[in-house]
């Protein structure tokens, strides 16, 4: 499907201006300015998409509503008998969650001599990490250090990250690549062996590191590979639902569930490792999402039942670019890299309105103000839009630069009948990445003993915002500290835990009583909502 | 309970009303709006997918799908989250097969021609027949990767191999056995490892950090108030 | 121009210089190669069986691609991917049901066009013996050379067709245009041995011992080959004759690249020929490792 003869018609005004376009230095905006457009435009800001939860440590504070629903639903088992389980066993270290955090985590938890299970909801390696397209930052340059990426991801996150989270990020980051490297991940160099690294949003160095445009599925690719070559046990398609704790209050182990026989399993285990992803098959807001299938905040639910604080849960990452044409990939994320190689924005006139390269809430803002300003694009859905001039990459750079380092955008544009050499890609915000999380330590301790958590789950190194590059090092530098720390404890601990309970999820249940939030709704809901997925399920 | 708020990221109701195809899920007749994926017709139809749907974007390939189109005989592959309905498509997905996984320790390998022959032998029966790269749904030449494997050169296969989703459609139609999307694994972490050319300046940082050279500027960092950290990152130089 | 179809053995093994020397040599003779964009090994061995298609698939994708790229034809160095090539394309140009079979498979119609060449008869007719001899540098006096033809590239000869299959005489002439000297001896056109290097090891040895003794008696100094497996088979049976018992085995672009000055010094003259601008390109199988 190609662009309509009208789509066609406002794509020349984008090629009359596109020379003019070239070497032209469009304006960063100031502090207040910023300030400005994240107040009137970023959905993080809409009150009536919030409410307050009522259940549970955070209770009073403001989620949107979607998390509330998850977060206010009943568990799907009843912890007052709880079902049959097969094949129960015994480990060292639980790993619940087959990304790139549960992965490394595993890894480095076998490296130090546990007896490792990774349980993961659907395929190993089945996670948002696959989907990172752009790149991993990490300091590793002469002219970029640790503290020049602290005050990059500090003034990213609008200064409300947590510094000791920030600290442990940007000093593990070198050993990150490293390890990588060490594994056999094949990042793009330049000819003299040094990382190739490039612009992302917001930072001040290049220091995105990147493999093609596939960076993230090579890291999981081999990260998974890795797994399987050292024989650590995985079980797919068994998801935890929810967490056992012993008799006082620490994690000791979870229930998983064969989504395929439905039966039930038990793990204890010395110490948990959470790293189950994020929320973005919630839809918040009714956004589209460039998340994964599994995104559905399942281990927010269930650390969030077992007592573990959440922080930063009111902010969530639009990330500015989702394609918006053609309608099989609305939503589909066109990665920053696209920007970091020079395409901007441009409105319906073909001009353009906002620097291409500020940090993803203000950028995606901007979108969604010139939008509403009557300056976008409306697509044949109905779906709104600017144009990301993608050609200009090829005016720029020299032809060919498209194909070589953007090879997965424009074979997933290519298949659509779009050709993003020649012709921009109409884009507006889709929901990308939740900010916050599980509250941890720089250990990636929760609030609940013997609970790590790890990756996008945890909440609190983005602040209220995270800069591209950032997750793929965050679920690496803590998945890798998850792991090794929870090998550790369980390795200090002689005996297994005897008396799991679900005490904390009865008691959860009356507060959900006490409060009358007796809906249909149970959680965690493991597969996203019908309606989300399905046009007959509408409401 | 208060009802879910969210809205579809499938498609909008303006798709519903729009021209529809008859489809057959594992022989069995659905009509579903044209403009939709396979994957998306299958949720339509009423299917609630565990196994083989993932991203749905394209990069983790979980939703191999196998068909073919009304009366003609050649068989289609594809991704289901990137491949469209077709009027009186037949399908089914291919969402696990049991290929063969090697353990090896990547760490204790070399980088030499035999290497990749000796881990996966299988390799030197291929017949040339192409059915890999004919399956491949991301138009890889699998048989040329696989050739290069052969002969060793395994910069060539890495490279050649480089966009592989592991979907494992071409081991599914192997005369030979071959598990060429592993193979190409291999190839690549041997690359990374070693062939790929050696920098100095990753692990010259590493030692850096570890000898705690950036130790006082974090902590006066970490201590710093909101205000000079603004001022800092508001005047910062650009590279 | 020739498309260039190396082979998995001669790249497998290029540290041995066999394609170095061949391509070198080539090049400063003003012939110029390009190596096929793609290629699959050609089977190693021909599928005799009438009746079984798939074998002559990755054969006759190299013979189309060189037909596609409008060289003159195909240059193989190995003689056992000659005498595949060349087996499949006698087999192409004739079998009407092979045509239909692979050509349906592979969506094309190949008739054998191509012209597959072994690079001794490159040197012979594209070249001429009376041009190699003007670019001898440092003849070859004293040596005395056992040139071993084995089977592949000689039998069958109706479909091979190279030389006379009981009498060769091609890399005697070529030799001795270099200034050796030739010796005759029997069994030079016997069997080396072959596979059975790998399940009947003695039985192979004893095979290339034969050719080996027969050789040296007939007082050679060395002994030639255009066969990578010839030559291993050969160098492998005096792995325990004593060192002063073994003849040395070599490929026959060794002695012609020593004749014409060295490899380096070919590679040089190429690079003046400009033969792709950069001399080590040529020549390096995997450059980009």
């Amino acid at each position: 499907m190609s662009y309509t003869q009208a789509m066609r018609e406002l794509i020349k005004r984008v090629e009359e201006t596109r020379h003019q376009r070239l070497g032209y230095y469009f304006p960063r905006m100031t502090p207040e300015e910023k300030q400005e457009v994240l107040r009137s435009y970023h959905p993080d800001y809409i009150e009536s998409q919030f409410r307050q939860v009522k259940v549970g440590v955070n209770e009073g504070d403001r989620f949107p509503h979607e998390l509330c629903d998850v977060l206010e639903a009943h568990p799907r088992i009843s912890p007052l008998a709880i079902p049959p389980t097969v094949n129960d066993q015994e480990v060292d270290v639980l790993i619940i969650g087959g990304g790139g955090a549960g992965a490394s985590a595993a890894l480095l938890a076998h490296e130090a001599g546990a007896n490792v299970l990774l349980a993961t909801k659907l395929r190993f390696g089945d996670a948002n990490t696959v989907m990172a397209q752009g790149g991993i930052q990490a300091a590793d340059k002469p002219q970029d250090s640790p503290p020049t990426h602290y005050i990059d991801v500090m003034g990213g996150g609008h200064y409300t990250n947590i510094p000791e989270l920030v600290k442990a990020l940007v000093s593990d980051a070198p050993a990150v690549i490293d390890w990588l490297e060490s594994l056999g991940t094949m990042f793009d160099k330049d000819t003299d062996g040094s990382m190739h690294t490039n612009h992302g949003g917001g930072t001040s160095r290049k220091r995105m590191h990147s493999a093609r445009d596939y960076t993230g599925a090579e890291i999981m690719r081999v990260l998974r590979d890795e797994v399987l070559c050292r024989n650590i046990p995985v079980v797919e398609f068994s998801p935890a639902v929810e967490l056992l704790l012993d008799e006082q209050g620490r994690a000791a182990g979870a229930i998983l569930y064969n989504m395929e026989t439905q039966e039930y399993q038990m793990v204890r285990a010395k110490t948990v490792v959470l790293a189950t992803g994020g929320l973005g098959r919630l839809h918040t807001q009714g956004f589209p999402t460039s998340n994964h299938y599994g995104a559905t905040a399942d281990g927010l639910v269930m650390a969030y039942r077992a007592g573990a604080k959440l922080a930063f849960m009111d902010t969530v990452q639009y990330h500015p670019t989702g394609a918006s044409y053609p309608e099989q990939v609305e939503g589909f994320l066109i990665t920053e890299k696209v920007r970091g190689l020079g395409a901007t924005p441009l409105n319906i006139e073909g001009e353009q309105f906002v620097y291409h390269l500020e940090t993803r809430d203000v950028e995606a803002s901007a979108i969604i103000r010139e939008c509403a300003r009557g300056k976008g694009i409306t697509a044949p859905s109905g779906m709104q839009g600017v144009w990301l001039d993608s050609p200009i990459i090829e005016t720029i750079h020299g032809e060919g630069t498209i194909e070589k380092e953007l090879p997965a955008m424009l074979r997933q544009f290519i298949r659509f009948g779009v050709d993003i050499r020649k012709d921009p890609i109409l884009v507006y915000p889709t929901l990308h990445y939740q900010n916050g999380g599980v509250l941890i330590n720089d250990q990636a301790e929760s609030t609940v003993e013997n609970l790590f958590v790890a990756g996008e789950v945890s909440g609190g190194v983005h602040g209220r915002n995270r800069l591209m590059g950032n997750s793929l090092l965050d679920i690496l530098v803590f998945g890798r500290r998850a792991g090794r720390n929870a090998a550790a404890r369980a390795l200090e601990t002689s005996r297994q835990p005897v008396d799991l309970t679900l005490s904390h999820v009865t008691a959860y249940v009356q507060e959900l009583n006490e409060q009358e939030l007796s809906g249909h709704l149970t959680s965690p809901i493991l597969i996203p909502l019908k309606k989300n997925l399905n046009p007959r399920f509408q409401d | 309970m208060e009802e879910i708020r969210t809205t579809s990221e499938a498609a909008p109701p303006s798709a519903i009303e729009k021209e529809s195809v008859n489809i057959f899920i594992m022989g069995k007749h659905y009509e579903v709006p044209a403009s939709l994926t396979i994957m998306k017709a299958f949720e339509y139809a009423g299917y609630t997918l565990i196994r083989g749907c993932g991203c749905r974007a394209g990069f983790c390939g979980a939703c191999s799908t196998v068909y073919r189109i009304g009366n003609r005989h050649e068989l289609k592959v594809g991704l289901a989250c990137q491949t469209k309905v077709e009027e009186a498509m037949y399908l089914t997905q291919i969402p696990f097969f049991p290929a063969h996984q090697v353990t090896y320790d990547l760490q204790e390998l070399q980088p030499s021609g035999n290497q990749v022959v000796a881990i996966y032998p299988e390799i030197t029966k291929c017949l040339g027949c192409n059915s890999c790269s004919n399956v491949c749904p991301q138009d890889l030449k699998v048989m040329k990767y696989v050739s290069h494997a052969i002969r060793g050169e395994i910069s060539k296969a890495a490279d050649e191999s480089f966009d592989c989703l592991m979907c494992g459609l071409c081991a599914s139609r192997c005369p030979a056995n071959i598990v060429q999307y592993k193979v190409a694994l291999l190839c690549r972490r041997l690359h990374g490892k070693h062939l790929s050319p050696q920098n100095s300046h990753v692990k010259d940082r590493v030692a850096e950090i570890q000898a705690q050279h950036y130790e006082a500027d974090l902590q006066q960092l970490m201590e710093a108030d909101r205000q000079s950290l603004a001022e800092r990152y508001d005047n910062r130089d650009i590279e | 121009m020739l498309s260039y179809y190396p082979g998995c053995t001669v790249r497998a093994q290029q540290d041995d210089g066999f394609e170095r020397e061949a391509l070198a040599l080539l090049a400063s003779l003003d012939i110029q190669t390009h190596e096929l964009e793609e290629w699959e090994c050609c089977g190693a061995v021909y599928p005799e069986a009438r009746d079984e298609y798939v074998g002559l698939l990755s054969s006759v994708r190299a013979l189309q691609r060189t037909w596609d790229a409008g060289s003159q034809g195909m240059l193989t160095l190995c003689s056992a991917c000659f005498h595949v090539m060349r087996r499949v394309n006698h087999r192409m140009k004739r079998d009407e049901e092979a045509q239909r079979r692979v050509g349906g498979y592979l969506g094309n119609m190949y008739q054998g066009e191509t012209k597959v060449f072994h690079l001794l008869e490159v040197l012979r007719d594209l070249v001429g013996y009376p041009r190699i001899q003007e670019a001898v540098v440092t003849p070859l006096k004293g040596e005395k050379m056992a040139c071993y033809y084995g089977c592949m590239l000689l039998r069958p000869k109706e479909e091979l067709g190279l030389v006379d299959s009981e009498n060769p005489r091609l890399m005697e002439a070529l030799m001795e245009t270099l200034g050796a000297t030739t010796v005759r001896f029997p069994y030079q056109t016997d069997c080396c041995g072959a596979y059975h290097v790998y399940r009947e090891a003695p039985l192979a040895a004893a095979a290339s011992l034969k050719v080996i003794t027969a050789a040296r008696e007939a007082g050679a100094t060395q002994i030639i080959t255009a066969c990578p497996l010839c030559k291993h088979n050969l160098e492998a049976c005096q792995a325990s004759l004593p060192q002063k018992e073994r003849l040395p085995v070599a490929y026959m672009t060794a002695p012609l690249v020593k004749a014409l000055g060295g490899v380096q010094r070919l590679e040089q003259m190429a690079f003046q020929n400009g033969e792709k601008g950069d001399p080590s390109h040529a020549f390096s199988g995997e450059n980009s490792q």
